[in-house]
């Protein structure tokens, strides 16, 4: 009996699909599952049986019915969306009708486009490239061609987002270090900005979603003196003003030396906030001069080239510049925070 | 990890320098500080003379005598020694005061932490009719660590009258917490010692530590045989009797307190403090529980069961390491020893293991098996071997001095079978300057990494620099790791700073730069769109809401809520959801995304170099207008205004708009078009779908934009001629036709057009107009600019073109045209 209750099921499924409007449909529930359905004639056949079998079939049975009826609903749903689909449709709609203008209002372009675009321009002015690379990636670009092998501590130090499918979402724009050497020719000068995530929980400085801007730059000879220049005069641009930085040593894989550079808060002028977590300086950026073991990862020989690299938070930046004491401001889409940066692009 | 100023300067002569100073120095040229904090007194507005006087109030006293206090059941009146000479009476209410506890007494003028958690100067007080001065204190009421359970009981024999400070150092001190992160490459500084080398070099002062010595006899115990010295580089032990597990002296309770540590048992304290002071884990285990005469170090088998001595049971894998010994594991291997041997009260023999093991398989063990140890923490940073026969004395040494009639009964069992060559690294003076861009010479290069415990043979510019085995682990291994040994010696802000001067390059721009740029400038620059930013994940019921289906999404293995599982396919979700967050304060909006969307591609196939599925960048515009009717196109034609617009920017031919053959699921099938660039399709505009409107809760009228950028990125540039000035006149002429809604007016601008070819530059629909008159028709005004290349339109042309377009509306539109 237990094989006639599926090719029952499935004699529905067939004849369910097949009902081409709600008419049809409704018959076809009438017929399995009305007084004199099939479903119920089952049910009722039940009564003959010893109460074993008859515990055992009852639940077959009952299923059988709970499946016919979803599917039906399923249906019915389906052919209602088809049904207004072609209503929609049907409705007279010219959309070779003349444009109309949009009543004039300001628009804003958001604090992180505005700062990303000053740290471009500011790059570009000093002969630098902006490049723009995924943000799903694989653990090869984004830990093991920066010299963070699997097992290595330093990846406790970026709580990472994994896909089901096995790529990642990339934890810094760093990934780009690599792709950018294998893209393009030496010497190299090239800034990439973009959208990161950490696995981690959000509170006033911190975001599983945030901005970075990486920078790199590839060369017969550079040095760490070189590095501070460029991210001071970068700094200065941005902020338009003289800025305090303390930079000290640092622990990143994909640099050696590596260090980090803070900036004194701007949002309390280092007396102490909930920005900086009161302690008046704030982590802006990771930098150092570029790991030979990035360099050969990405065909370069770090014989006869050095590079330098920095990984800039565009989001904390904005923050500063703004004095923006929280930072999930930034993806809440709230037209009262947007409409507060009316700057726009750089100039 | 917390650092004890106190226990830094047992073992270099920095007892005299500011700890609070110094940690500045600290943070710029080793590793970054999170907090310092002074301990002793809990009030930090206490200073210099104030705060010496509190602290000489608190003192060792012992308990005389105890009688009940004649108001109140629960307190005593209790007679104390405090060293003064006279006994002094004061009232307690601790469960555990009895005559001959030896305790900690607060007098009179103590500063301790309060019910209430703030700190309180102690008085005079008069409890229940008696009057008391000072009071027996527990740890908590020290700021010590979170024991209330009692006053302290000091379980070593200090005489009554000694201070606390000088009984337990750790008891005034200064004390660090360095970020842990910042440390992942020292694999030296996570114990005192190593971190007081650092300080002492910094410092320029001696660094005193020495392992002590310690007698081992010749007797085997327990052997040792390494099955997999892979995994297990160095594995020694050795036997010790007489011991008698009880509390730890108080110096030490209270700086395990100090170091975030709770004080178990003499023992588990002895391994830890050795731990914390030479860096290198141990464990300890009862010899009762050890069967045979040989500990094995082994890969587990697959599947093997283990209980570890937290109580938690675990299935182990053959990459895990375990100590077994004849019969069981008894450890899994640098992370935590078995239920089955730990150290129990009533233990009298141990067995006291110092090993070092391959961090990447202790790093693998400790996160599979989610038992993240101290003991993990630091072997999976690369610890030094040498460490290990440190650890073993100094442990030997702590228990001697500490347990009377313990003895180490066996010879020291050392199997270490490769000790790591010496590494070592030939470096430049002028690579070292050329790197930091910095001027240094050779002999500072030598002199900054001989105070640092290189040994450095130098020839003239050339440097052979040999490894301290404490740095050689992972940490110092190429010649860059030498520059930034002798950068942060010096101090990065030491460094000059000047610009790279460099060869010019040829300008570049990436083209979907510019797209997203000039697309930013007119919508949110030009036609007031905010630019707001939503998350790259899709919560199911807004993917659901706009009627996608979950399951074409890319999933999260670990979503950071159940709730939004999966990447966006789309960026209206969330642009749809922010528009619900905000449609009660804003009647009307107008926002832009400009972001990545992640599409699945189930043909791809996994690699280890591309993430497999495309993530095109895409525009999502939405308008909405809370307050307009549903049958309103008005936000539809604004938005096609403004994307063509915007579209127009980018020099890539004409932007239009067509019919859109298959809209998206969100779209109303009908209110929707495809938008096109050079003819190419780029994107598509469309009203809300009036179920997803109806399943969301949106009670605005909505009409999105999605413009794919890549694909205009992917277009090629073209650039429009000039067209020649008319050299005469022209004119324009109008035309206004009621026309059946059935029309488009794109096909009337057409026919228009084909009139007179020769003279017809361009039709267009500038006013549309409708009248509930007639519902099925709608009014449209036409504009025709003509003007002929070679000579003045003349009076007849434009009455013959006149009649043709009348004649042309009305019959091959039905049309009616007003006179």
């Amino acid at each position: 009996m237990s094989d006639s209750i599926t090719l029952l099921v499935e004699k529905a499924q067939a004849e369910v699909t097949a009902a081409a409007t709600a008419d049809v449909l409704r018959d076809t529930e009438v017929q399995y599952l009305g007084k004199k359905g099939e479903v119920t004639a089952l049910l009722k056949s039940l009564g003959g049986m010893a109460p074993e079998e008859r515990k055992a079939m009852g639940k077959a049975v009952n299923d059988a019915r709970v499946a016919i009826e979803q599917m039906i609903a399923g249906r019915r749903g389906q052919l209602e969306r088809e049904a207004l689909d072609r209503e929609l449709a049907e409705t007279g709609f010219d959309l070779t009708l003349p444009g109309i203008p949009l009543p004039s209002q300001p628009g804003t372009w958001h604090p992180v486009s505005i700062i990303a675009d000053r740290v471009e321009r500011a790059f570009e002015q000093m002969g630098f490239i902006v490049l723009d690379y995924p943000e799903v990636e694989t653990e090869h670009y984004n830990f093991d061609a920066l010299n963070i092998p699997a097992d290595h501590p330093a990846r406790d130090m970026q709580d990472t987002f994994w896909l089901k499918n096995g790529c990642l979402l990339r934890t810094h724009t760093s990934p780009g270090q690599v792709r950018a050497m294998h893209e393009y020719p030496l010497p190299l000068r090239a800034i990439f900005p973009g959208r990161v995530f950490r696995y981690e929980r959000t509170d006033a400085s911190h975001e599983h979603t945030f901005h970075q801007v990486e920078g790199l730059m590839i060369d017969r000879e550079l040095s760490v003196s070189n590095l501070i220049a460029i991210m001071k005069v970068l700094l200065e641009t941005i902020f338009e003003r003289e800025v305090t930085v303390r930079l000290r040593p640092g622990f990143f894989p994909f640099v050696e030396p590596g260090f980090e550079l803070d900036i004194r808060c701007m949002n309390c002028g280092g007396a102490g906030c909930s920005v900086c977590k009161h302690s008046g300086w704030v982590e802006l950026l990771p930098c150092g001069l570029v790991h030979p073991n990035v360099l050969r990862a990405g065909g370069v020989d770090p014989e006869k080239w050095v590079g330098w690299a920095f990984g800039l938070g565009l989001s904390r930046l904005a923050m500063m510049r703004y004095k923006i004491s929280h930072i999930t401001h930034f993806m809440g889409a709230d037209p009262r925070f947007l409409r507060q940066f009316p700057e726009g692009g750089a100039r | 990890m917390k650092v004890s100023w106190s226990w830094i300067s047992r073992f270099a002569e920095v007892g005299d320098i500011d700890a609070v100073g110094i940690s500045l120095r600290f943070t710029l040229g080793v590793a970054e500080i999170d907090e310092v904090l002074r301990v002793g007194v809990p009030d930090p507005a206490l200073t210099g003379e104030a705060r010496a006087e509190a602290l000489s109030r608190v003192k060792i006293a012992k308990v005389v005598a105890c009688r009940p206090h004649p108001q109140a059941e629960k307190l005593q009146i209790v007679t104390i020694d405090d060293g003064g000479g006279t006994p002094r009476e004061i009232v307690s209410g601790a469960p555990n005061v009895r005559p001959g506890l030896l305790s900690v007494f607060a007098d009179e003028g103590a500063v301790i932490v309060g019910k209430d958690g703030a700190p309180t100067t102690l008085q005079e007080a008069v409890i229940r009719g008696v009057p008391s001065r000072g009071m027996l204190v527990s740890f908590a009421e020290l700021g010590i660590g979170d024991d209330h359970a009692g006053v302290i009981e000091v379980p070593d024999a200090i005489a009554p009258g000694t201070l606390l400070s000088a009984a337990a150092p750790a008891f005034d001190d200064v004390l660090w917490d360095i970020d842990n992160k910042s440390l992942t490459h020292r694999p030296d500084c996570w114990g005192h010692v190593g971190l007081a080398r650092e300080i002492a070099a910094m410092c320029r002062r001696p660094f005193t530590w020495r392992a002590p010595d310690v007698t081992f006899t010749a007797e085997a115990d327990i052997a040792v045989r390494d099955e997999a010295p892979d995994l297990c580089p160095r594995y020694s032990c050795y036997s010790m009797e007489g011991i008698r597990i009880g509390p730890s002296p108080l110096w030490l309770q209270i700086l395990l307190w100090r170091l975030g540590q709770r004080p178990i048992n003499n023992l588990v304290d002895f391994t830890n403090l050795t731990m914390l002071t030479v860096g290198n884990p141990l464990h300890a285990f009862d010899r009762r529980q050890l069967e045979g005469d040989t500990i094995v170090i082994r890969r587990a088998a697959e599947g093997e069961p283990f209980t570890t001595l937290d109580g938690r049971a675990h299935r182990l894998t053959a990459g895990d390491l375990v100590i077994a010994d004849a019969r069981k594991p008894v450890a899994l291997a640098g992370v935590m020893g078995g239920e089955n041997s730990m150290v129990a009260d009533d233990t009298t023999r141990i067995v006291l293991e110092s090993a070092n093991f391959h961090a990447g398989t202790i790093r693998r063990t400790a996160v599979r098996t989610q038992e993240r140890t101290d003991s993990s923490a630091r072997f999976e940073k690369s610890l030094d071997p040498h460490l290990v026969r440190d650890a073993s004395l100094y442990f030997a040494d702590l228990v001697l001095t500490n347990i009377p009639g313990s003895r180490v009964s066996s010879r020291y069992e050392d199997v270490f079978p490769a000790p790591p060559a010496p590494k070592i690294i030939h470096i430049n003076g002028e690579f070292v300057k050329r790197r930091l861009g910095m001027e240094i010479t050779a002999a500072q290069v030598a002199e900054v990494l001989e105070r640092l415990q290189f040994t450095v043979a130098r020839d003239g510019e050339e440097l052979t620099v040999t490894v301290p085995t404490f740095r050689a682990t992972k940490d110092i291994g190429i010649p860059e790791d030498l520059v930034e040994e002798v950068g942060r010696w010096h101090g990065y802000d030491n460094i000059e700073a000047h610009l790279p001067s460099v060869a010019m390059a040829r300008p570049f721009t990436l083209p979907i730069r510019s797209v997203v740029r000039r697309l930013r400038e007119a919508l949110c620059s030009e036609s007031g769109f905010l630019e707001a930013m939503t998350y790259s994940f899709n919560r199911l019921e807004d993917v659901r809401g706009c009627r996608m289906d979950p399951d074409a999404h890319l999933w999260m293995e670990n979503p950071i809520s159940t709730e939004e599982p999966v990447l966006r396919t789309s960026l209206f979700p969330n642009l749809l959801a922010a528009v619900i967050r905000n449609e009660r304060r804003e009647s009307r909006q107008r926002l832009a995304e400009f972001g990545r969307v992640y599409l699945p591609d189930p043909a791809a196939t996994p690699s280890a170099r591309e993430p497999w599925l495309s993530q095109p960048r895409m525009a999502g515009l939405v308008l909405s207008d809370r307050h307009a009717d549903i049958s309103d196109t008005t936000l539809f034609f604004q938005m096609k205004d403004a994307v063509l617009r915007g579209l127009r920017t980018q020099e890539r031919g004409s932007a239009a708009v067509a019919k859109l053959i298959e809209p998206p699921p969100v779209a109303h099938p009908a209110r929707c078009a495809s938008v096109t660039l050079g003819g190419a399709p780029v994107g598509w505009i469309a009203q809300v779908h009036p179920m997803v409107r109806r399943e969301l809760g949106l009670e605005s009228v909505v009409v999105m934009a999605c413009i794919d950028l890549d694909a205009i990125a992917a277009q090629p540039k073209v650039v429009v001629p000039f067209s020649p000035l008319p050299r005469f006149p022209g004119m324009e002429y109008d035309l206004t036709a009621l026309v059946p809604k059935t029309v488009s007016a794109d096909d009337i601008i057409r026919a228009l057009r084909d009139l007179a070819p020769e003279i017809t530059r361009d039709v267009t629909c500038f006013a549309v107009y409708e009248s509930p008159k007639f519902p099925d028709r709608r009014s449209l005004s036409f504009r025709l600019h003509l003007a002929h290349k070679e000579r003045t339109l003349t009076q007849e042309e434009l009455l013959e073109l006149h009649g043709k377009a009348v004649q042309t509306v009305q019959k091959t539109f039905d049309a009616q045209v007003a006179s």
